[in-house]
Order: structure tokens, then sequence, then C-alpha cells
């Protein structure tokens, strides 16, 4: 029975030569901080925050209810780490103001009519009260080191959306 | 009989890994895949266009659901095949709409791909198939797994090291701040202590230093194992962060079965024991050990 059982006496060389190039290509995703998928950096939490921290806030506005602020995370449904990226890459950066109010307009409708639970490193989002959310605000909070501890000292608004 | 008890556990590790890999890529397609999200970089071009890329990560998510689901309880090569595709497609998708940032779950797709490449499903499966690789190609594939997961402790340290150098791990910024952030009771009560960030972040250089070497010395395995689920959970506890899809393979992987373990098996493959005797001598002299045992 057991000749019947094809024999690749050099797979797992392979096998280990093919793991050993994949194990560099992240070494050097890890060194360079740069994914490109399927390579990862695990660079989580590796920045080291400087002594002035910015850190991204979106504040989600309801009709005749007071405002409420949220992590990115809580915005958009994707993992946490990502959120803020996203937000920058597709609101802050884009020139385009039409794709910008698209894209608002795509998440604010996904919040209200499909929200979501948190799971692992998806947040759970931020759930109306009443009617809906009718925009939001984008915000950078600034934290200062005091004490071994980071304190939020400010913050300003870097993009709202909010349509009639 | 060494070696047969050795073989034994390949095939059962690499079994219990295929069934969990397929619950972690099911649980993370029903959760996390966002359709939402596929269309966005469509949302420009035409609502026709939108709506189709929608539709197609609707499908691709449905599919890759099932797949995961024939996975775990099959673990025919088509499935995983499939499966390894779908979720690439999905996964890519989503890593491209934020290009360079950490994609947290391709550990999945690496695991997958060796799976793939062993014979992960003579065990703990409704159809068992039959063995196509030599003893030494599966545990190579099963030793890879386990260095794979190991080295990602090892690639975070490094990661740490080229962003900040050893200062990171004297400091305790990067943890006060994560801290900052965080709504929990833990967090609360360890943002109110000034020594703990400092504390935190030189654990975390131990451990993951630790972790990648402990992990391969037999004496010390279950003890990097424990202390890796310790050290998950009080992230988890902290700041919300579970990566369970990571640490769920630990057992499995890097723990041979327990005799105890191995009479439950024992029990639910009582009627399925015609079939996997009909396989391979070798897989034949595997179970009889597990049974033995």
């Amino acid at each position: 029975m057991t000749n019947a059982i094809r024999s690749y006496p050099t797979t797992w060389q392979a096998m280990i030569a093919i793991a050993t190039i994949v194990f560099c290509a992240h070494l050097v995703s890890a060194v360079y901080r740069h994914s490109v998928w399927p390579i990862s950096s695990y660079d989580m939490f590796s920045r080291l925050p400087a002594k002035r921290q910015i850190s991204m806030r979106v504040t989600l506005l309801e009709p005749g209810l007071n405002d409420r602020e949220v992590l990115p995370g809580n915005f958009v449904r994707i993992e946490f780490f990502r959120a803020p990226n996203f937000l920058m890459r597709h609101l802050l950066s884009e020139s385009d103001n039409l794709k910008r109010q698209v894209v608002s307009e795509h998440m604010l409708e996904n919040i209200n009519k499909e929200p979501w639970d948190h799971f692992d490193e998806v947040l759970a989002s931020c759930r109306p009260v009443k009617n809906g959310f009718s925009g939001f605000r984008i915000q950078l909070v600034e934290y200062a080191l005091v004490n071994s501890q980071y304190l939020r000292v400010g913050a300003s608004t870097v993009y709202s959306y909010a349509p009639e | 009989m060494l070696q047969n008890r050795c073989q034994a556990s390949i095939y059962w590790r690499l079994a219990t890994v295929r069934v969990l890999l397929g619950v972690a890529v099911f649980l993370i397609a029903t959760f996390e895949f966002d359709n939402c999200l596929f269309a966005i970089e469509a949302l420009d071009r035409s609502d026709f266009y939108a709506q189709f890329a929608s539709n197609i990560a609707k499908a691709l998510r449905i599919l890759v659901m099932l797949l995961a689901l024939t996975v775990v309880f099959f673990g025919t090569r088509w499935a995983i095949f499939s499966l390894l595709a779908s979720y690439s497609v999905l996964s890519c998708n989503l890593a491209s709409l934020t290009p360079g940032i950490f994609n947290y779950n391709t550990h999945l797709f690496w695991l997958l791909l060796l799976i793939l490449s062993s014979d992960s499903a003579c065990l703990l499966s409704y159809r068992p198939q039959k063995r196509r690789f030599s003893h030494i190609h599966n545990g190579v594939a099963l030793q890879v797994m386990c260095s794979a997961l190991a080295m990602i402790y090892l690639l975070s340290m490094v990661a740490k090291f080229a962003s900040a150098g050893p200062e990171w791990f004297t400091s305790g910024r990067a943890v006060a701040f994560a801290l900052a952030q965080a709504n929990s009771p833990i967090a609360t009560w360890l943002r109110a202590h000034e020594w703990t960030p400092r504390l935190i972040a030189m654990l975390t250089g131990v451990f993951e230093w630790g972790f990648p070497i402990a992990v391969h010395v037999r004496r010390l395995r279950v003890l990097a194992v424990v202390s890796s689920l310790c050290f998950h959970l009080g992230i988890w506890f902290t700041l919300g962060i579970s990566f369970w899809h990571l640490w769920l393979f630990f057992p499995a992987l890097y723990i041979s079965p327990p005799r105890r373990l191995a009479l439950v098996l024992k029990l639910i493959y009582k009627k399925r024991r015609q079939r996997i005797l009909s396989n391979d001598l070798a897989i034949r002299q595997s179970y009889e050990v597990i049974k033995s045992s």
C-alpha cells in the first residue's frame, strides 16, 4: 500500500527554502514598516509617540442631540488601526471634492442603516439615538506627555460633512 | 513505536490546525469583511460599477464562509485551494484600502498555503483523505507553521527596534499613549500609576524575545504557550484587542494531543474507524497509536 503513495523527496526542502524567502520578505517589511499583502510588517504599536502627539477622532452630529466624539474605528467598519489611515486617504488627502462627498455619504449611510457590533479589531459602530446621524466632523486631538501620562490638550477640526 | 507516536501527533495536529483555520476564516468573513468598503474604490466611477463590485463582494463573502465550513468538515484539497483563492481576493482588497498599513491576518493566508501543501485531512474529516506526501514533508510543514507563528513576535520586536530603538522598551511612551486612548477599567487603573507603562513595555520586550526561543525548547513549550495566552488576554482586557486568530492555533501547534484528548477523539471516531483504516498503512499505524494510548 505504501508503494502507491507518490514520493516527493525534495518537497520539504523546497518548503523550507520558500519559507526562508518569505521570512526574509517579512523581515524587510518589518524593518521598513511597510506592508504589501500578503507580507506584513507587524508594526502595530511600534511607533514611539512624540511628547506632543496627535490622534484622530470623529464627531458625529445628530439633530437635536449632543455631538458624540468617537474613535475612527467606531465610524468606519474596518480594523481600528486602519481606520485613521482610511479616513486620511479617502477624505483628508483626497483632492477631488466630489469624491470626498460621495465617500462621506457612503460612510454615513453605512453607519445609519447597517450598524455593526464589536468583533476583534473591528470596533462597534456608534449607534444613532433617534433618526440617524446627519453629518460628521474629523478632528485632530492633541495629547501632551505629563508625568508618564498622555493628557488631552487641544483639538482642531480638519474635515466636516453636514449636508442640508 | 516512537516514530509512529510522532507521526500520529503530526497528523492530529495538522488536522486540528485545519479545523481551527476553517473556523477562524469563517468568523472573520462573517464579522470583519465589510461588503460596503469593497465598493469604495469604485464609487467615483459609476453607480453600476460600484453596485457590481458590491455584489461581487457579497457573493465572495458567502463563498468564503461556505468554503471555510467545507474545510472544517471535509478538508478536501479543492476546498482548501478555493478558500485560499477567495479569501485572498477579499483580504487583499480590504488591505488595498489602506496601502502599506499592517495586514494583521495574513498569517491565515500562509497557514492555508501550508495546510494545502500537507496531508491535513487524513484525520478529523467526514471523508478522510489519502496521504499524498511523505511523513518528513508533513512534519516539516507542521514545523514551518510553528516557526512562522513564533516569528511573528520576533518581527514585531524588529519593527519596534527599527522604529524607535531600545527607547520603546525603556520609556514606556508607546504603552502610555495606547492606554490614554483606551476606555477599559484596567486601562484606567494602569493610567493612574506612573510606573505601569514602563513595566509593561519591558515585559513586552521580554516576551517578544523569549517566545520564539522558548517555543522551540521542549521543556519550555507549555510555559511559552501559557505566557502567550496571558499576554494576549492582558491586551484584550486592557485595549480590547484579542488577536484570537493568532493564539487560537498555539495549543494545537505547540502541544501534542494529550492522552485524555485522544480518548475523546477515539470515541468520536468510533464509527469512522473503517474509513480511516482503509487509507494507508502509515495512517493506520498512527491511528492505532492514538487509539492504544
